[in-house]
């Protein structure tokens, strides 16, 4: 039974590992030479085949005239995961992050964006495993992302700026994750 | 499979960029004069920098910002924007101000200040590099998170992330965290130089050809080394070099960390 549980994850290590648990952080290119930088960290659940659900969490700041802006956000994701290689994951995310900034001398508000991302995760330990796959506490992947990022309503900060109504960014996102 | 990660790549080299945001640069300045005026202070939050000089003879400040809008759309929102100044007691506040109408839209990214230079400045900055330099008279600046760069300035009072400092006022200089401290002492007319760092390193230039008192306090990981005119003690085998008189003494330098390394050497 270890043995057959073992073969299977050897093609799809998510078989086993049914939980991802990462830390993301990129940037994407802004008008006269600014740069926005983004981060967040992430669970996702994987109860079915090639599926997961989870969220993010990620915070920013902005200086403001009158004083720091900051953010909190709470983004719903669901992913598709596909293993081309034993190493190598390829995947697709989309969420729906949900903002609430307050301070800076303006009244608190909130801001909703949705995002689609694709990119792939590298996965250097489990498959090589073998038997021993089911026993490791947790193998690492290191992940390369594309986002687009869209500003539904309420402006989104993305820092360091709070980005109007109908702004999109398209961000590359380097992330490391813990598969368990 | 060949194209998957050639797909990558280009996924990658085209994953940056932003769209439907149009950003509007504007400078804002405001002038006082220096008459009955001692002190100059200023609270604020900056993406950018603060930088205060000395060699004017008002107060002039400068600020820019930033309006990040949604293309074609109108940026007279930056009308709101001003730099209030407030006199009391000797005392002026400068205060980036948007008469009452806040807006998230805007940003402020520098503020340049120019001070006639006797005058007193006291920074409060949440955000954002600070820089001070020409300015005779004394300088606090607390700003735990930024890098804090002083250049021939009167006494000084610092707290910051991190400090660079060329100073002939002595005072006090305390850094958190990590934070490297890097001074050049380039006099000897005060009484004491306080430096007090975390983990962070201690790097203190003297003139050798004048007389210090050295105290240097050391706890957890943190050592100290001293080699400063011919006189060296600390490091490997050395002797510990807690408490020194060097010439005929002087100022007093005194340095204490919990964790990072000290050194004092001369001033080159």
């Amino acid at each position: 039974m270890i043995v057959a549980t073992a073969s299977s994850a050897d093609a799809d290590p998510t078989e086993i590992r049914k939980v991802g648990l990462g830390l993301r952080a990129g940037g994407a290119a802004a008008p006269e030479g600014h740069i926005l930088f983004d981060w967040a960290v992430d669970g996702t659940f994987r109860p079915l085949p090639f599926i997961g659900f989870g969220g993010e969490l990620s915070g920013g700041r902005v200086s403001l005239v009158e004083g720091d802006r900051t953010a909190f956000a709470v983004a719903p994701h669901v992913e598709y995961v596909h293993f081309t290689r034993p190493w190598l994951e390829l995947f697709g995310r989309a969420g729906v992050p949900l903002q609430t900034r307050s301070g800076g001398g303006v009244d608190s508000a909130g801001g909703l964006a949705a995002y689609a991302a694709g990119g792939a995760r590298w996965w250097p330990e489990c498959h090589e495993s073998g038997p021993e796959l089911a026993d490791q506490i947790g193998c690492l992947s290191f992940g390369v992302e594309v986002r687009a990022l869209h500003a539904v309503s309420g402006g989104y900060l993305v820092m360091p700026a709070v980005l109007p109504e109908g702004a999109t960014v398209l961000m590359t996102s380097f992330t490391i994750g813990l598969e368990l | 499979m060949k194209t998957a990660p050639a797909a990558i790549a280009l996924g990658f080299l085209a994953g940056c960029g932003t769209f439907g945001v149009e950003v509007v640069e504007r400078e804002v300045k405001a002038s006082h004069p220096a008459d009955g005026i001692a002190r100059v202070t200023a609270d604020l939050s900056v993406e950018g920098e603060v930088n205060a000089r000395g060699g004017g003879s008002a107060i002039d400040a400068a600020m820019s910002v930033e309006a990040w809008i949604e293309p074609g759309a109108s940026a007279a929102l930056l009308d709101r924007v001003r730099i209030a100044m407030e006199e009391a007691s000797a005392t002026l506040a400068v205060e980036p101000d948007t008469k009452g109408a806040g807006t998230e839209q805007i940003v402020l990214q520098d503020l340049d200040l120019i001070l006639a230079s006797p005058l007193a400045l006291d920074l409060e900055v949440s955000h954002g590099d600070v820089s001070v330099s020409d300015l005779d008279g004394p300088v606090g600046i607390h700003a735990p998170d930024s890098a804090v760069s002083l250049e021939r300035t009167g006494p000084v009072d610092v707290e910051a992330r991190e400090v660079t400092a060329e100073i002939a006022g002595g005072g006090i200089i305390a850094t958190t965290g990590v934070g490297a401290v890097t001074i050049d002492v380039l006099g000897s007319d005060f009484d004491q130089l306080l430096v007090t760092t975390e983990t962070g390193p201690v790097t203190i230039h003297l003139p050798a050809d004048r007389g210090w008192d050295i105290e240097l306090s050391t706890s957890g990981e943190a050592t100290a080394t001293v080699d400063l005119g011919g006189l060296s003690c600390g490091g490997a085998g050395g002797d510990p070099c807690d408490s020194i008189r060097f010439g005929e003494g002087g100022p007093l330098i005194r340095v204490e960390s919990s964790g990072g390394a000290i050194a004092v050497d001369d001033l080159r």
